[in-house]
Parts: structure tokens; C-alpha cells; sequence
């Protein structure tokens, strides 16, 4: 605990996170040494290709007739060409015809490309739909033979060589870019822009462009190894550049006419082209991979799980609580830890109790930051990595499900203990029906046919008031409305009728309306499969439609339990009545609404004592001195002293 | 009234097109607002309700020249805006700002809370660096935010922090007409409280007139003191605030309001009663 104390100075966990992770891109693209030898061999290439002259031994058009088609030399490293012209020397200016060549092609489509893709994408209209067609009809012609075309139009010469290749490239990054650009018009950023009265070029040009930079930094760093490519290509075909101009495409030409004379000459400038190409597209994966890395190893965490390896016992016996047959989730003691710091550990759940019986609705009560998602998922045991679940004891039925390996877990998770979200949407696959969605896990779980799983999802869907059912049933997801959506999630939630449902904000994300009305749903559904429900949520209004009982969490602890018209109408502990008084509720204009000061302090400022002391009005000394138990079901050692009257 | 009101809306109509042609051409079109009329006078708080699809945030964004009349007209201090077209004038841009709902989409990522309020200030008053920054901490402070928040990018603070921002920016160019379109849903219980604490304290200090859309009705009448309830593209109650609320007439009204969550366990079951007669009694065929 002291090391967490030194470092409270940080401002406030969110900001520490984000700057990781902006720190952790520059991190992420230096940790791959794949990626550290492709850019020092980029840096490297335009190295030779600025210092040519000078690193170069000859003049690369000096012709030394006498040494002509020659191997390997200790005068000419790699040999000579057909007219005794030095092939090292001409493989190094040929890297400055390369290098310039493609960065002008590619430097050309940028300037042409991104700000055309940014007017057409933003502004839309008949201008997009004209553009749109055009390129759809230049890109219909093979790049190949469109160059060939612009080629026989403008002249042969470096110049019009990348010009040709720019016009290629400028149409695919308006592409691009325009579908970028299309996706953030429709973000409230830049609606919030158009209202503040920006020109339209700050709006494009200072808000857009820099959220949709990183996969344009991407597609052009593997640009330019396609445009070597086609430079090469075309010189090659003969068509680039004027024949004493060195370059890797007519070395290559060359090497060719000549393989029979001497088979080394292809071999440089092949390599060259190979090296110079794969570098970029290296370059270009290795970006991708540092810019979008951030969101897949979240995704990939969220769903991985970690668990003491250390099965624990000694809860097992000895629970002082007496276990009535009704009860089918006992959590005890339940503490999970992150990681922080160097070595030392940060819990952000400490010592959490609870017990669910059949038939009941359970509300998990408090503000983010509190511990009540967490209090979810561990009961899942999908706390999501680094954290683990450090000690405690989950008992669904007779078994403990602390001690169970992932295998058993999963047997459990979906068929005895469910979980629904707040983002129902997301939760759903949009590639699959709700049908298909719904009948899986029946075929799975409970071995139905097809034809009985089927039957089975209609008559679910009509359960959770969908109307129609048969019908939806063949619906996709985006067919759905929000409250339908979240009543689909409880259908399929309920298909292999768990024990328990562990709800997860399921309604904030819903009207008032609808939220009622998915709240009226699981009251019934909650006694018609007599299961026990665990709903957790930010706002005290809810727990009073829905909850028997009640749990306020703050700070990783549970403060406060009750029956639901204790708690509401007579709150103990500080925190509870706070919130209460928080929540708007549908009466006259106060002038002020009552606020709870603050916000949750972030796990590593949790003091020693009372962890809500630092917001309390009625915060002591005696407060700060220990940890405080939780006494007649509430976790405040000055609740006798105070007497809170709340008439709601 | 004695005086011509702030914002009027006559017979407004807002239609969206369903399809295109493939290079020319309409398509198909639906009405999302049909027949709306309302008033806002300076500095008076009105609250526009219903459930999402109902047409609320449609007619927000047509004030805010987001989206395009089909019909009616919207006169803001005696100009007609529906005829703007693409150029909305700057004075406009000035007098009419908007808080959205989500924080977290509405400011963009990629910049620091300085830049996102600054720029607005040097658009509009073309401030010079050293006032721009003046005035950026003045908005600051009017939020309840420290001044170190500045240099902060939108994803370092917590929700209730970034709708401050998202308020302050509206407040930059010194509006007359807040459009606050659903301001504290996505946020916690416990931060709806303080935003709207602090939206009232700025209604009065800065006489500010809100356009406040949301589907709570709870939150609403904290704010207001006219409320229009709108069903599918129309405004089905319409009234001075604490009259609806206590005595609503149109029973969608009466359904919208026993649906909002009320903190006591005891009324539970005779609510939940009115709520189903009420929901059957406006059930859509």
C-alpha cells in the first residue's frame, strides 16, 4: 500500500491511461524488431539515394568497353554491363531514380488525392456522385495500360513516369479517403464544428483529416513500394526513362538480353527491387499493426480470463451464515487485484457479500468507478486480464465456482448463470438472424434438433413481448429497435433457463418508455422462471421499480444492504442517501438540484479508513483511522449517530 | 407576449430521403417532423419530449441548420433561417449554439480542450493568442473546470468533465439560444445532477434560452417552463410546464410520465398498474 500512496500524485486515471497509450504507439512500432530493421532500411535507402555520387565508385555512364559483361571484381564489386559500365555504381544512382521517382508519384497523389477524397466524402451531394462514376470508369482501365496511355500522351522521362503512376494512386487514396471522410461526417464532432461557424477547410482539414490520418499514413507507406514496382516495371517494358538514365527496371532489361553472357548481371538489380519493395510494405503492416493495436489486444483481453491458479479451500467449511434452500449464489469475500506500479497490486474489489435467492431481483447500486460491473464479471469469473480474482469464494449451488478450470466454467456460464449488457446491439452477431442467434445455444447446451430449437426460439422471442415472433425471428439485428434488441438479449439469455441472470446496466441505454417497459419484463420473468436477477445500475430509480433487495457499492465495497424500502425510504450510510437525493425524480423545479460533490476517486487514492470519508459532509477523524466493517448492514461507524429521514 | 419571441416555429416539416437515384433524381422520402409550431422568448427555458424516432432531435437539428425544411418557416429574431442554404451566416452560427448528447462522440478526440474552445473564439472575435487564452480559461472557470484542463485531450477526462467542455464550447461565442439535445443521458445519476445544476445557473446568469430535448421528463421539467410532448413527427401536448405535469391532458403524456422511475419501493405496484392501462390505451395499431 505505501508505494500506491507515493504516486497519488498523478492527476486522475484517465489521463495516466491515455498517455500510455499515445506513449505506447511510438512503444508498440520500436518493440518489433521487424519493424525497427524496416525503417532504418528505408532510412538507409534514401541514404544512397541523397549520397549517390559520392558513394558511388564510378561515373555510372562511363563506359569501359575493354571490361564489358564482367563478374564480380575487386575494381567493380559487381561486375559491368554490356557497354563496361559499372554495375554497383549504376545500382546506386538507380536507387535515386527509384526513390525519387515513386516519393514524386506518391508525394503527387497525396497532394491531388486526400483533399479531393476529403471535398467529394464531406460534402457529398451530385459533385461525389459525378466524381464517384468517373473513377469508377478510370479504374475499370488496368493500371498497367492506363499508365502505358498517359505515358504515350505526355512523353517518356522520370517526370511523366510519375505522373502517370500519381494519377493511379491520387484515384485509389480519393477513395479512400472519401469513405474515412463519409464515416466522420456523420460523428456529432463535426456537427458540434459546423455549428461553432468553422470554415469548411478547418472543419476538413483540422478535424477530420487528423482522425483519419493513421490509415492513410498506412496505405501510402505500402504506395510507395508499389510504385517502385510499376517505375521498375515500366522501365523495364522500355517505355520509362531515357537509356542513360540508370535505373533498376533497364538494369533488369538488360541483365535479361545479356543472361546468357553473364547470368550475375540480373542479380543486383532483382534483389534491389525485391528489398526496396518489401521494405515499404513491412513498413506499412507494422504501422497498421501499432496504430490499430491498441483496440485488438483490448478486444482480445476483455474476453481472456485469469483466476488465482491457487484453489481455495479453506472457505469451503466454515461459512458462519445460515443457507436457506432458496439461495442459489453465495458470494464470499470476493477481492480482485490489478497489477500496479513496478510490483505492488491494487484491489478494486475488497472483501465483496452477497447472496442471491430464487425469485428475487437484486439491485447492485452506484457511480462508475464503484466495482459493481466488476462485481459482474468476476462472479463470472471474467475479470479481464491483468486483474485476478486474489481470494474468495463464488458458490452457485453446491459448487464452488472459484475452484472450477475454465472448461467447467464455461458449462456453467450460459446455462445456469447469464449475463445480459447495456449495449445490446453489440452483443449480437449482425451477420446472423435472432433466429439462428437464439436456436445455437439450445442445440448446444440442451442437444435440441433443429426444428425443435427453432420452435423453441419463437415461442422465447413472444416470451420477452416481441411481437410477431415468427416472424422476427427471421429478422437481422440492425432490424431491430434498441428495446427490442435488449429483449432479444434476454430471450437468449433465459433460453437454457439459468439460476441466475446477471444484468449489466441492461436499460441506460434506453428511453424512459422502453426502459420501463424491459423493467416490467424481468420483474415478471424473474417470477415465471423463479430464478434470482442481479441488477446492476447507476440510478437509484430503477432499483426502486424493479429491486426486493438492494446493495450500495462505492470504491470497491459494498456500504450499504437492505431490503429495497429500507434502504430508499430510510438510508444509513451516507453514500446511499446521497445518491438517493441525487437522482432527478419527477417533481416540481427545486432551483438546485441536490448533487453528490466529486467523483469516485481512482483505486489507488481509495484511503486507508472510510473510503467515501473524502466526500462525506459528516466525515470525522474516527473515519480515517481504519478500515470500516460492515455492521448491521451498513459500512459507517458514525450511522447510529446520524439519522437520515428521506421521504422519496 | 408582449414582445416578438426569440425563435418561432410555424408549421415546420422535415423530410429525409429514404433512397437515390443513381446519378440524378429524388427517391422516396419519409416525413419525420410534420406541423410542429412553437415560440421560444429570450432567455425562457422549452422542453421538447418524446420517445426516440418521435421527431425531437430532427426538429433541434433543423434549427441548427443541420438538417433542411421542406415546409413551414423558422424565424430566429425576425430572419427567416430556412432559406440559408449552405451558407449559414456567421451571426448566426453565433447566436444558436447546441450541446449534444454524447461527450464522447461530439468532441473531437484528436484535439486538446484548448484547441477545441480556442478556435471558436478566434473565429469569432478574432482574438489575438494571449486573449484567446484569457478568454479560454474565463470559459473554463464558467464550467467548473480548473484552467489545467486545457491541455488535456477529450479522452483524459471523466464524462461529466467532457459535457463541461461540450457546454463551455457552446458558451464560447456568446449565444442568445441553447439547443441542448438529450445533454445528460449518457451520463450517471449522480453527474445529471450537476450538469443540470449548472445549465440552470448559466440560464440565469447569461440569460440564455434552451431548446432541451430529451426523452426523461424528469429531467425536463427541471429546466424548463414550456413543454411540447412529441409523438411521430408531431406535437401531441404542448403547455406551460408545471400545468402539464401535474395535470397532463393527451394520455401518451400521461404514459411518458408513469414511465419515469420514481425513487419510492412502496408506490411500486399501483404505478405498475397505470402503466400497463395507460400503455394499452396509446398502443399504436
Amino acid at each position: 500500500m505505501t508505494d500506491v500512496a507515493v504516486q497519488v500524485a498523478e492527476p486522475s486515471a484517465d489521463s495516466s491511461m491515455a498517455r500510455d497509450s499515445r506513449k505506447g504507439l511510438r512503444w508498440r512500432l520500436l518493440g518489433q524488431p521487424l519493424t525497427v530493421i524496416c525503417f532504418a532500411g528505408i532510412a538507409v535507402l534514401i541514404g544512397v539515394a541523397l549520397f549517390a555520387p559520392v558513394l558511388a565508385p564510378f561515373d555510372p555512364n562511363f563506359a569501359d568497353i575493354a571490361h564489358r559483361l564482367k563478374g564480380p571484381s575487386s575494381t567493380h564489386w559487381l561486375g559491368t554491363d554490356v557497354l563496361g559500365r559499372d554495375s554497383l555504381s549504376r545500382l546506386l544512382y538507380g536507387a535515386r531514380t527509384a526513390v525519387v521517382t515513386s516519393f514524386e508519384a506518391v508525394g503527387l497523389a497525396i497532394i491531388v488525392g486526400i483533399p479531393f477524397g476529403l471535398l467529394i466524402g464531406y460534402f457529398g451531394g451530385w459533385w461525389d456522385r459525378l466524381a464517384m462514376r468517373a473513377m469508377d470508369i478510370l479504374q475499370s482501365i488496368p493500371s498497367l495500360i492506363f499508365a502505358l496511355a498517359v505515358i504515350a500522351v505526355l512523353g517518356r522521362g522520370a517526370n511523366q513516369i510519375a505522373i502517370a503512376v500519381a494519377i493511379v494512386f491520387a484515384i485509389i487514396l480519393i477513395r479512400i479517403t472519401r469513405g474515412l471522410a463519409l464515416r466522420e461526417r456523420e460523428l456529432l464532432y463535426v456537427d458540434a464544428a459546423r455549428v461553432s461557424g468553422l470554415a469548411s477547410s478547418r472543419i476538413l482539414f483540422r478535424e477530420i483529416l487528423p482522425n483519419i490520418v493513421g490509415p492513410l499514413i498506412v496505405e501510402t507507406a505500402i504506395m510507395l513500394g508499389s510504385a517502385i514496382m510499376i517505375v521498375t516495371m515500366l522501365s523495364f517494358l522500355g517505355l520509362g526513362l531515357n537509356a542513360d538514365t540508370p535505373d533498376w527496371g533497364s538494369m533488369l532489361d538488360d541483365a535479361r538480353q545479356y543472361q546468357a553472357m553473364q547470368p550475375f548481371m540480373a542479380l543486383p538489380p532483382g534483389l534491389a527491387i525485391m528489398f526496396a519493395v518489401l521494405l515499404f510494405n513491412f513498413a506499412g503492416d507494422s504501422l497498421r499493426d501499432a496504430l490499430m493495436g491498441t483496440q485488438r489486444s483490448q478486444a482480445l483481453r476483455r474476453r481472456k480470463t485469469t483466476r488465482s491458479t491457487r484453489p481455495l479451500t479453506h472457505f469451503g467449511g466454515n461459512n458462519g451464515t445460515t443457507r436457506t434452500d432458496a439461495e442459489v449464489l453465495n458470494v464470499k469475500d470476493l477481492c480482485v487485484a490489478f497489477p500496479y506500479g513496478k510490483k505492488g497490486s491494487m484491489e478494486i474489489l475488497s472483501g465483496v457479500e452477497f447472496s442471491l435467492r430464487r425469485g428475487e431481483v437484486v439491485g447492485l447500486v452506484g457511480e462508475s468507478g464503484s466495482g459493481k460491473s466488476m462485481t459482474g464479471l468476476a462472479t463470472l469469473g471474467l475479470v479481464p486480464t491483468p486483474g485476478i480474482i486474489k481470494r474468495g469464494e463464488i458458490r452457485l449451488g453446491d459448487q464452488n465456482l472459484i475452484a472450477m478450470s475454465d472448461a467447467e466454467l464455461n458449462k456453467v456460464r450460459g446455462s445456469e448463470i447469464a449475463m445480459i449488457f447495456q449495449d445490446s446491439v453489440a452483443g449480437l452477431s449482425p451477420v446472423h438472424t435472432i433466429g439462428q442467434q437464439l436456436a445455437e445455444p439450445l442445440q448446444v447446451h440442451q442437444g435440441l434438433s433443429k426444428q425443435d430449437a427453432a420452435k423453441r426460439a419463437v415461442e422465447l422471442l413472444s416470451l420477452v413481448g416481441i411481437p410477431d415472433a415468427a416472424r422476427r425471428i427471421h429478422d437481422y439485428p440492425h432490424q431491430f429497435s434498441g428495446g427490442m434488441a435488449q429483449r432479444a438479449m434476454i430471450a437468449m439469455a433465459l433460453s437454457c433457463g439459468p439460476k441466475v441472470l446477471l444484468a449489466d446496466e441492461p436499460t441506460t441505454a434506453l428511453d424512459v418508455t422502453i426502459q420501463a417497459q424491459v423493467l416490467d419484463l424481468l420483474g415478471d420473468l424473474t417470477l415465471k422462471f423463479d430464478m434470482a436477477v442481479l441488477l446492476i445500475t447507476h440510478d437509484m430509480g430503477v432499483v426502486a421499480e424493479t429491486c426486493d433487495r438492494v446493495l450500495v457499492m462505492y470504491a470497491g465495497e459494498i456500504v450499504e444492504e437492505g431490503s429495497a424500502i429500507d434502504v430508499l425510504t430510510r438510508p444509513q450510510h451516507p453514500y446511499s442517501r446521497a445518491l438517493l437525493a441525487a437522482t432527478p425524480r419527477n417533481e416540481a423545479r427545486v432551483g438546485h438540484l441536490p448533487t453528490v460533490p466529486g467523483t469516485v476517486p481512482p483505486p489507488w487514492d481509495w484511503p486507508t479508513g472510510c473510503r467515501f470519508s473524502p466526500r462525506c459532509p459528516h466525515a470525522r477523524e474516527k473515519c480515517l483511522a481504519a478500515p470500516i466493517p460492515l455492521k448491521n448492514g451498513v459500512r459507517c461507524i458514525r450511522a447510529d449517530e446520524l439519522e437520515f429521514a428521506h421521504d422519496p | 407576449m408582449t414582445h416578438d419571441p426569440l425563435l418561432k416555429v410555424h408549421n415546420l416539416a422535415v423530410s429525409y430521403r429514404l433512397d437515390r437515384g443513381i446519378l440524378v433524381g429524388r427517391g422516396r422520402s419519409v416525413d419525420a417532423v410534420k406541423q410542429v409550431s412553437f415560440e421560444i422568448a429570450a432567455g425562457q427555458g422549452f422542453g421538447l419530449v418524446g420517445e426516440s424516432g418521435s421527431g425531437k432531435t430532427t426538429v433541434g437539428r433543423a434549427i441548427l441548420c443541420l438538417a433542411s425544411a421542406a415546409d413551414g418557416s423558422i424565424v430566429f429574431d425576425g430572419r427567416e433561417i430556412t432559406q440559408f442554404g449552405h451558407h449559414v451566416p456567421l451571426g448566426y452560427r453565433r447566436d444558436v449554439q447546441v450541446v449534444f448528447q454524447d461527450p464522447r462522440s461530439s468532441l473531437n478526440p484528436r484535439r486538446t480542450v484548448f484547441d477545441i474552445l480556442g478556435q471558436i473564439v478566434q473565429r469569432h472575435f478574432g482574438s489575438s493568442k494571449q486573449q484567446t487564452a484569457v478568454q479560454v480559461s474565463h470559459l473554463l472557470d464558467k464550467v467548473g473546470l480548473a484552467s489545467y484542463h486545457a491541455h488535456r485531450y477529450p479522452g483524459e477526462l471523466s464524462g461529466g468533465q467532457r459535457q463541461r467542455v461540450a457546454i463551455a464550447r457552446a458558451l464560447a461565442t456568446k449565444p442568445r439560444l441553447l439547443v441542448c439535445d438529450e445533454p445528460v443521458s449518457a451520463l450517471d445519476v449522480s453527474t445529471q445532477s450537476q450538469i443540470l445544476n449548472l445549465l440552470t445557473d448559466l440560464r440565469r446568469d447569461l440569460n440564455l434560452a434552451y431548446l432541451f430535448i430529451s426523452h426523461d421528463l424528469a429531467v425536463v421539467r427541471q429546466v424548463v417552463d414550456f413543454v411540447a410532448v412529441m409523438r411521430r413527427g408531431r406535437i401531441v401536448e404542448a403547455g406551460p410546464s408545471e400545468a402539464l405535469y401535474t395535470n397532463p391532458t393527451d394520455p401518451y403524456t400521461k404514459m411518458l410520465l408513469s414511465s419515469v422511475p420514481d425513487s419510492d419501493p412502496r408506490r411500486r405496484e399501483e404505478r405498475r398498474a397505470l402503466r400497463m392501462s395507460l400503455r394499452a390505451a396509446t398502443a399504436l395499431p
